[in-house]
């Protein structure tokens, strides 16, 4: 490498002398604390509850951009002789407009060629209750998923939150807010749906956000679309079709599998539209359910294309084991490349409830190092020497009574668990929190499983 | 490790990183903001602690400068122009200032491969993977950037005499 010149010099040092000249203009954590609602499960460093303050900044600066847009589109709209329905339960011409709609299109690469190509362009159906307002504004079906804009207006201001979640060692049992509103997603006359629901972004409009489901299995189908809130249940039904997308699209079939280590990945099809290239993949491999903890510079799926290594641009989400996922466009030659995947293997490692009780899961001394118990909820955290690269926690949770009976825990008995895995500073703490089956006394605990992991590569050369 | 306590003492070069990739406060703002949720749900995959917590931010925040810098390339937003304009940040000395002021003339395209091999001391492979684009291209712009960066302060030399 040529070593830097004068210039290069100086200009190195005034850029890292700026750099270093700032200060803090933001109160990160308030902002943070704000949009990740403390106390769900996915926030697990600092349980503690936010006290109510007044609107961050950045939300302040959002919607002051938000309202301009509005008032610029309204201001358009109003030029051009357009005027606001009102609402009476049939589809109406809503325009889609402002940045929080745009926004979502804009994210998603298929969302936005169907925009781009007019196939997203107004309100298709809405329905109201009470003083509560459900409407769809877009339905996009491709190859890789079928997906619904849906906004939500005139929701009651939000009530306080009570501040109780129940916690053990930062753990928390959900609290589902009494206030959500979830939204689920299937074809009528179908087998039932997988609903990939985004919570919506709180908007001057409403609530505003996404639900996708699986690919249409026909050219079109009428789609049900159900908004749940509170006790209420309200049903709408539109229409999607994916003539459009797939005048555009070319699935090619490949159907070929590699094996690593008992992991066998099937490269279904591959299918190229204008806006990504979307890959099916069964994968076959004895199961570890829980989280997994990847290098996120080295261990990512990725398409290999002209020197390029493209990440996972949308997953499509998975069922029964097959998955879909967008990567950019690209054009053969290119691999599909799978560094590394994890898989289950069968253990019988029992703890007494004692802190501090140890046994070995794949020659890696498990030591038990906190168990916590409230009314039904438990909460366990093990800890182990990060010794074995391969051994990537241990899963498959059973608690043992004193009659020697084993009693599965995990989502099949109660509705929740929370849990984590990870390695910090060599040290690998799994947590694991749920609520006990009924009349349960536990003396012990047991981990089934253990996640190996396995490295590959499975490569995969893309059709043209 | 404190998450918060740990942001907040890279808080101040975070804030600074965002805005020379961006050269924008409000999107700067943005891209900040959404590293720290990121960081926050994400904190167990930081492997290495305290001491990783830094490099690791970084990569995060890089990543969302990013996408908005993506984002740029398909719209220009037509909302708030006035925020979109450059800002002038001073430095701790003229030295400083006048190297940022050189460097914020820059096009969204040179300038983030040049704040990453000079204000972060990254490698060009490092900075090829980061930004997903071909080593080449990373030459290839470091080159044309700081030929242009040259020229700038020649002229800047030429208009003081």
């Amino acid at each position: 490498m040529m070593p830097r010149d004068d210039f290069e010099h100086r200009l190195g040092q005034g850029l890292k002398r700026w750099a270093q000249a700032g200060e803090p203009t933001l109160d990160l954590e308030a902002l943070v604390r704000e949009r990740s609602r403390v106390g769900d499960a996915t926030s697990l460093t600092d349980p503690a509850v936010v006290p109510p303050g007044p609107l961050p900044r950045w939300r302040r600066r959002w919607w002051g951009r938000w309202l301009s847009l509005s008032a610029a589109a309204a201001a358009l709209l109003f030029s051009l002789g357009a005027t606001f329905p009102t609402w009476a339960g049939a589809a109406a011409d809503w325009p889609i407009v402002g940045p929080v709609v745009t926004e979502i299109i804009m994210k998603d690469a298929g969302l936005k060629w169907a925009y781009d190509n007019g196939l997203i362009q107004g309100t298709l159906a809405q329905a109201q209750v009470g003083e509560v307002t459900f409407r769809i504004l877009g339905v996009m079906a491709d190859s890789r998923r079928t997906t619904v804009i849906y906004q939500v207006q005139g929701l009651p201001p939000k009530a306080p939150d009570d501040g109780k979640p129940i916690r053990a060692f930062g753990l928390s049992r959900p609290q589902p807010p009494t206030d959500a509103v979830d939204v689920f997603i299937s074809q009528v006359g179908g087998q039932g749906g997988v609903s990939f629901f985004s919570p919506g972004s709180e908007t001057p409009l409403g609530l505003v956000g996404t639900v996708a489901t699986l690919p249409l299995e026909t050219e079109q189908a009428e789609l049900e679309v159900r908004f749940r809130y509170g006790e209420e249940e309200v049903a709408l039904t539109v229409t999607a079709s994916r003539a459009e997308t797939d005048r555009f699209s070319r699935e090619v079939k490949v159907g070929r599998s590699q094996e690593v280590d008992g992991i066998k990945i099937t490269l279904e099809s591959v299918t190229y539209t204008p806006a990504e290239t979307v890959v099916t993949y069964l994968v076959e491999k004895p199961g570890f359910e829980g989280p997994i903890q990847m290098d996120p510079d080295k261990d990512f799926r990725y398409v290999e294309a002209g020197g390029r290594r493209h990440r996972v641009s949308a997953g499509g989400g998975g069922v029964n084991h097959r998955f879909m996922d967008a990567f950019p466009p690209v054009e053969a030659p290119a691999q599909l490349v799978f560094p590394v995947d994890v898989k289950g293997q069968p253990i019988e490692a029992t703890w007494p409830l004692t802190v501090g009780a140890t046994t070995e899961v794949l020659g890696v001394p498990v030591t038990l190092d906190k168990y916590e118990r409230q009314g039904s909820i438990v909460a366990f955290e093990w800890t182990n020497p990060d010794s074995n690269p391969a051994m990537e926690g241990i899963s498959g949770f059973e608690v043992i009574d004193s009659q020697g009976q084993a009693h599965a825990l995990g989502t099949s008995v109660a509705g929740w668990t929370s849990e984590s895995n990870y390695v910090n500073e060599g040290v690998r703490r799994r947590r694991f929190s749920t609520e006990l089956p009924a009349g349960v006394e536990p003396v012990a605990v047991r981990a089934t499983r253990a996640g190996v992991m396995v490295r590959g590569p499975w490569v995969f050369e893309l059709p043209r | 490790m404190n998450y918060f306590e740990s942001l907040r003492a890279h808080q101040a070069y975070l804030e600074r990183i965002a805005l020379a990739m961006l050269n924008n406060r409000a999107d700067a703002e943005d891209a900040l903001q959404e590293a720290a949720l990121a960081g926050y749900q994400h904190v167990e995959q930081l492997r290495g602690g305290e001491h990783a917590f830094g490099a690791w931010m970084r990569r995060i925040l890089i990543r969302q400068c990013q996408r908005i810098l993506e984002g740029r390339r398909r719209s220009f937003p037509i909302d708030d122009l006035t925020a979109y304009l450059p800002d002038t940040v001073p430095g701790p000395d003229a030295e400083a200032t006048a190297a940022w002021e050189l460097v914020a003339r820059l096009s969204d395209h040179l300038r983030p491969v040049i704040v990453m091999r000079y204000m972060i001391d990254m490698s060009q492979v490092e900075i090829a993977e980061e930004l997903a684009i071909p080593l080449g291209t990373v030459k290839s712009r470091l080159g044309k950037a700081l030929a242009l960066l040259r020229k700038l302060e020649e002229e800047q030399r030429s208009e003081a005499r």
